[in-house]
This record gives structure tokens, sequence and C-alpha cells, in this order.
């Protein structure tokens, strides 16, 4: 059930309509869909970290080791890696969208656009960063 | 030690010499205040002062109260840190013969034993004497001070944690596990041997911290003058260590030597013993104030590259892709540092090897040196014996390079592939503001389409694959070809120019390009493809190409027939193919007109463009542009029997496009004459 939660909780997010940009979020290209496919298998290993507090959702749209004591000490580095990967696909998902809009000068907006659907999306007890910084939803 | 003693009654007065106490360490004063003249109901002595090079004590006072008793302290130092209104509460306190005994005390004013239970025997007649702290659990120090003013400290399961309580900058650390061993110091010769047992750290964040370390070191010091010369020897035998963003496993040893005062430390010789290296060695000079090295030469000996490069190396320079690498090889690396800069650099590598995302690009094993040096140019060289992209193997070449502050510059090379070769002509790397980039130029030797296509899987191909790059620019984020790639092929060429290639080791390859191609044999193209037949020459024009992934997100692209007379035909295989791409139903409908019964046709023209966007392919015909509703054509006929082939869709998803092209080829067969 939870695994099934997760699945329609990535991809709402990843095909939310958002109504506060001007461009079509749901734009489709074969780049938009590598970085989709990328970060939906990612989101099997980031998702029990997300619920251990060890991830938290940023307000500019990336995620940040909000606590790594939670992960055993030989993973943490992994636990590293795993967040810059996401976060260089984020930043590719903003852009590529932005590119296929023909306005890749809207990355920026997309971001923070992303950035707040992110976080009003994300289930209780995860960790987002908000105006006066960190708190648990 | 000097000893200065006063006794009075009620009323001390100034401390009186008394001859013969005159120990070089110690300056005591005491005054012994009687009360009750006629019963010894309580004694206080006040001891001025007692310095030692370790502690000192300032306004000592003993109080007696039947076997019990306290003893004050106005100010007591000790390893940098005062404290003051120190207050031992003896539960037995006596003085016998000079002998001061304080056993099962507590002590306020220092919090940092508040819960250690003390015992003190000190004899002011031979300035020797033992301390005892017992903490929680088994964790104990006992300190001893001999008659010629030596310090001895044993300490057994001491907590780590009292480190925090001591130095409130290690506290933020929450320092954990227990140190047994001993030090001594006889204020000429330090010493320390002790042993870590399940310590760690940790900042909050939990990016920097330590667990389950084990370990044990041994010090020894010797005073010369102002400064220590000192040999010391570790050994980290469990646990490990996470600074961010490096893992550092066990199994790393010390050997060192050397001199410090406070201004510098020297050190004379180390060696170093870890994993993934046989040793490494360094000695040199560091200035303390200034917090930086003077002279310095570390030498890593014989380290594998596939233990040390995923483990310190890729979490720094590319986190998001420590996964994707594979290292293997050994490095042999010197550093030297002079006058406080960084003098030179010598890697030496011996059968390297790497790859990315498994084996679609792979180098190696090569072997080489590689120098620098701050003051001038030195030459470097690389045999490379493997170069794989994707299916394309290179042979062995040899590369030589000049290096010299900032910037590398390889000399003209030969890298053969296949029946041709990549030519360097020229190609320099330089450091810049933007991080390291590489400008310089390249051609080719031919390389047959026939091998090309052979290695890469593909139809096989007749024509010649060139190139002339004069400008190249490389960067880790991006490579620019300002030239052109030329493939001469189906007897006409493809030309490549604006060439770009954006994160090329990313998820995301970006390629932007601009391609043309003349005169292409649609005979050959068609045959190669197993489209059906076409004869003719096209010409094609694809501006603007972008794709991500290496694959198409837009382009404009333009196919016409190329002018000129030649013969043109087009067979109804080909035209099926055609047709099939405008769906099912446009393939059914051929084949139930009389046109079936005809194996070609003849054909005036063939033009169709598609401007990709969106995963749409907004298509035009000769005619050019038209309502979206307005039938185009693709194929003009003329001759006898002639054939138009007509467009209905101009909006065409490019994916199911593509899908249609692949079934269109997968289905082709031999055509049937009748």
């Amino acid at each position: 059930m939870k695994s099934v939660w997760k699945t329609v909780f990535v991809a709402s997010l990843l095909s939310a309509t958002l109504a506060t940009a001007q461009g079509n979020l749901e734009i489709d290209t074969p780049a938009i869909s590598a970085i989709k496919s990328s970060m939906s298998q990612r989101h099997a290993q980031l998702a029990p970290l997300y619920a251990s507090g060890a991830v938290g959702l940023k307000s500019d749209g990336s995620l940040a080791v909000h606590d790594a004591n939670v992960v055993p000490l030989a993973q943490r580095g992994k636990l590293n890696a795993l967040v810059a990967a996401e976060n260089n696909d984020r930043t590719a998902l903003y852009r590529e969208i932005a590119t296929a809009n023909g306005h890749p000068e809207w990355a920026g907006d997309i971001r923070n656009t992303f950035a707040q659907r992110w976080i009003d999306k994300a289930p209780g007890g995860w960790w987002v960063e908000g105006s006066r910084g960190w708190a648990r939803k | 030690m000097t000893v200065v003693i006063a006794i009075c009654r009620r009323v001390c007065s100034r401390p009186e010499r008394i001859h013969g106490w005159r120990p070089p360490l110690w300056r005591t004063g005491l005054a012994l205040l009687l009360w009750g003249a006629s019963a010894w109901a309580g004694l206080q002595l006040d001891i001025h002062q007692i310095d030692h090079p370790s502690f000192s004590a300032r306004g000592v006072s003993l109080l007696l109260e039947g076997s019990a008793g306290r003893i004050r302290l106005d100010r007591f130092a000790a390893a940098g840190r005062q404290w003051h209104g120190v207050q031992l509460d003896c539960r037995r306190l006596r003085l016998d013969d000079g002998r001061i005994q304080c056993a099962y005390a507590r002590i306020s004013g220092v919090p940092e034993l508040a819960d250690a239970r003390l015992n003190l025997d000190f004899s002011t007649q031979t300035r020797s004497g033992h301390f005892t702290a017992q903490f929680a659990g088994e964790a104990r120090l006992t300190a001893t001070l001999t008659a010629n003013s030596a310090l001895d400290i044993r300490f057994e399961q001491l907590p780590l944690a009292l480190l925090g309580r001591f130095w409130p900058a290690a506290g933020q650390w929450k320092p954990s596990g227990a140190l047994t061993g001993r030090a001594g110091f006889d204020g000429r010769q330090f010493s320390v041997n002790a042993t870590l047992e399940n310590a760690g750290f940790s900042d909050v964040s939990g990016n920097h911290a330590a667990e389950a370390l084990a370990g044990d070191v041994r010090l020894n010091a010797l005073r010369r003058g102002d400064a220590w010369t000192w040999k010391m020897r570790a050994a980290w035998t469990g646990g490990g260590v996470f600074w961010d963003p490096v893992f550092v496993p066990p199994g790393v040893s010390l050997v060192a030597e050397g001199q410090a005062s406070d201004q510098r430390v020297d050190i004379f010789s180390s060696r170093i013993e870890a994993p993934g290296v046989s040793h490494i060695s360094g000695k040199g000079q560091f200035d303390i104030a200034g917090r930086r090295i003077i002279d310095a030469a570390v030498s890593v000996s014989h380290a594998d590259l596939a233990v040390v490069v995923p483990q310190f190396v890729l979490p720094v320079v590319a986190p998001a892709q420590t996964e994707r690498w594979q290292v293997a090889g050994w490095a042999d690396v010197d550093v030297r540092w002079l006058g406080g800069e960084l003098q030179g650099v010598d890697v030496g590598l011996d059968q390297v090897g790497f790859a990315y995302l498994g084996q679609r690009f792979r180098v190696g094993p090569l072997s080489g040196r590689l120098p620098w040096h701050r003051d001038a140019s030195v030459e470097g060289h690389l045999q490379v014996d493997g170069l794989h992209w994707q299916k394309l193997d290179f042979a062995p070449f040899f590369l030589n390079m000049a290096v010299a502050q900032g910037n590398i510059t390889v000399a003209p090379a030969r890298l053969p592939v296949l029946d041709g070769a990549i030519i360097i002509d020229h190609l320099t790397v330089v450091n810049g503001d933007e991080g390291w980039q590489g400008r310089g130029g390249f051609f080719m030797e031919p390389v047959s389409m026939r091998a090309l296509t052979a290695a890469l899987d593909l139809p096989e191909m007749v024509g010649t694959l060139s190139a002339s790059i004069p400008g190249l620019l490389v960067t880790p984020r991006r490579a620019a070809l300002d030239g052109a790639l030329v493939i001469a092929l189906f007897d006409g060429y493809v030309q490549a120019t604006g060439l770009e290639v954006v994160e090329p080791f990313g998820l995301l390859p970006r390629l932007r390009a601009h391609v043309v191609a003349e005169h292409l044999d649609m005979a050959q193209l068609t045959e190669t493809f197993s489209f059906g037949a076409v004869s003719g020459f096209v010409d094609l024009a694809l501006n603007d190409l972008q794709m991500a992934a290496w694959k198409p997100v837009r382009f404009d692209a333009s196919v016409r027939s190329t002018p000129g007379d030649y013969p043109r035909r087009i067979s109804q295989r080909a035209v099926e193919h055609i047709t099939a791409l405008g769906g099912p139903s446009a393939s059914a409908a051929i084949q139930r007109s009389l046109l079936q019964f005809f194996n070609d046709f003849g054909y005036r023209e063939i033009g169709v463009d598609c401007r990709l966007a969106n995963g749409v392919c907004q298509m035009q015909g000769i005619e050019g542009a038209g309502a979206d509703s307005a039938p185009f054509t693709i194929v003009r006929g003329g001759g006898i029997p002639a054939l138009n082939v007509i467009g209905y869709n101009r909006r065409v998803n490019w994916d199911e496009l593509i899908e249609r092209v692949k079934a269109a080829i997968a289905s082709d067969a031999a055509p049937v004459i009748k």
C-alpha cells in the first residue's frame, strides 16, 4: 500500500499541472521523460530517507541532507551522492521544461513553482524548509 | 621547589622562611591557624601557592573538622584553564607529619568533575603524592607526583566525554568512547601511551562524525630549549570516520618524528600505511600561527586507484556520479612545497583504466608520467593502450605533452581508429577562471563507412568519414567543434557544423548541430535501410538540430530532390512505406487501387519538411506551408505511370512516426513482380 501511495505521489508531482506557471508543465519530451524516469527510480531509495528525516525538501526546489545522523556512518557518502544526483536531475528537469516551452529563461520560475508544489504535496512527517527554517510537516 | 612556612596562632603573620626547604620548583607558604586554645576542635592550614609545570594553585587552605575536612583553592590552573573557588569536601581529611590525606572527596567549583570521587595524598616533606579521581563505572584517573617533580598520570576507561566538559569546543562534537593509558611529564620529558576504545564524535548535522573508533597512540617528547623533539606511533584499528563527503575506513598506521615549538612544527619523517596505498611518506615544516606549509614533501606510493578514487576522489569531484565511474590501476604521487608555495607535483600512472556507465566509454590501460612544476614547463607522456567509445576501439597511441603553470600542451599525435585515424593537430588544456578548458584542432584521416558501420552494428554503408575541426573547445561540461565533420556517403556528402555536446557524461547529454547533406543517392540509401527502391538524388538540411539523451527534441528539416537530370523512379514498396507512415488506412488504400499492379513509378520531385518541437513534427510538402487541414505533396509524379504521394496529416507525433518507420523497415520484403 505504501509503495502504491509513493508511486501515486511521485506521479502526481511529476505530472501536476501547476496553475502558477504560465507554461505547460506537463510537457513531455525525450529529455523530460529520461529525467522523470531517473527520478522515479531513485525515489525508492529516497522515500525512507524522507521519512526518517535524513533528507528534507528545500524551499528552492532541491533536496538537502537534513539529518545525516539517522543514516549509518558508512552509508552517509551514498546519502550525499543520492542527494547530489537528485538535485542534478531536478535542475535538469526545470531547465528542460523551460526549454521545451520555448522559454529557457523560465527555468527559475518553474523551479520556484515546483519547489512549492513538492512541499505542499509532501506527506506528514517529512522535513521541509520554510521561511523560518526547517520544520517537520 | 621553595617552601615557606609560617606558623601562628589565630592571626597569621608574614610567612617565615625555614632554612633547608628550598626545592627548585615549589614555593609554598604555610600558615597554621589553630582554633580554640584548650581543644583542637578545628585546624586551618593556608598554603599561599603551589606551582608545577603542569598546574598551579593559589590561595590554598585546608580546614580540618574532626576526621573530615575541606580543601579550598582560590584559583586552580591546569591544561590552559582556570577554576576559581574550588573546594574539596573530604570525608576523611588527615594532616600528619607534613602529609595531607583527603579521602572520598567530592569537588565543587569544577563542574567537570562534579560526579567524581577524589582521593588526595600529598607529602609536603617529600613533595610527592597521589591524586585519584574515580568516575562512574570503571573509569579512573591516577596522578602521581614524585619527589623529583615527575608527574605520572594513569587513566583507565577514561570517558572522552570528559573532553567536552573541560573544553567546550570539544563538547560540540559530542565525543564518546574511553581512553586507557599512561602519560608522564618530568619537566623535560613528556610521554603518552594510550589506547582508544569504542570512540566517536559527531557534529550536529552528522556530516562530520566517527563511530566505534579503536586505536592506540604512543608519543615521546623531549624538551630542547624552547622546542620539543618528538616521536610518535599511532594505529587506527577499528571504526570509521565520515568527513563530508568522504568515508574513511580503519587500518591506518602512522610513524613520525619531528620537532615542535610555539611557532612551528617540523616533521623530520613520517610514514602512513593505509588501505589502498602501499605507503605515504612525508616531511616538512609548518607555520603554526600562519597555519600554512613552509616546506614539505609528500609521496604517495603505489596507490590502488580502484580503492582510492571511489573513496576519496569521486565523492569530491563528482558526487552525483560516483557509481557511474569505474577506475583501476596504480599511481605514484609526489607533491612538494617550497617557501610556502606548492612547488611541484609528479604523478606516475601504471596500467590505469577507467570506464563510464559500464563499458560505454573506456580508457586504458594507460601508463605514463604527468609532472607539474610551478616555475617551469616540464615534459609528460602517456602511453594509451586502449580507448573505447560505444563500440569503437582505438588502437594504442602515445601522447607527449608539456605541462606548465596552468596549462598543458599536447604535442601533435595520431590516434588510430578502424582504418583511419584522428590527428590531433594542436591541443592546449588551460586552467582558467571557469575551471579546466581544452582548446585545439584536429582532423581525420578518412575512416571507411564500411568499417565504421560494421563496428557500430549499423547497416553497411559505403563511403568515408572525415573531419577537419580547426577549433575544438572542451570543458568538463561542454564540447564544441568549430569546423566541419564530413561524411562522404551514398555518392554525396553529409556535413555537420556548429557541433556542441553539453554534459556528455551527464544523465542528459545534449547535442546541437547544423547538418546538411547533398546529392545523396536514394538508390543506395533505400537499399541500405531496406526501404524499397528509389532512384534519384536528394539534398537534406537539418537546421538547429537539438538532441537530448541522443534523441532529437528539436530540428527544422527539409528534404528535396537534388536539381539535375537523372532517372527518377520509386518502387511500389517504397511508396507503400511512405504512405504507411500516414497510418494503416493509407497503406491499405494503395493496396486496393489499380496501382498495385505496377512495380515502380516515375516521379518528378520529392520534397518534405518537418519542423520538430514538443514531440510533434509539423510537416509540409513541396508546396510549402499550408493549413493544418490542407493535403500536401510529398512525391510529385512524372512519367508513365506516375504517382503522387499526398500527405494529409501535417502534425505527426514524432515517436509514432519513428515507430512507423521502424515497422516499415522491419516489414520490408522483396517486392512481388507479376
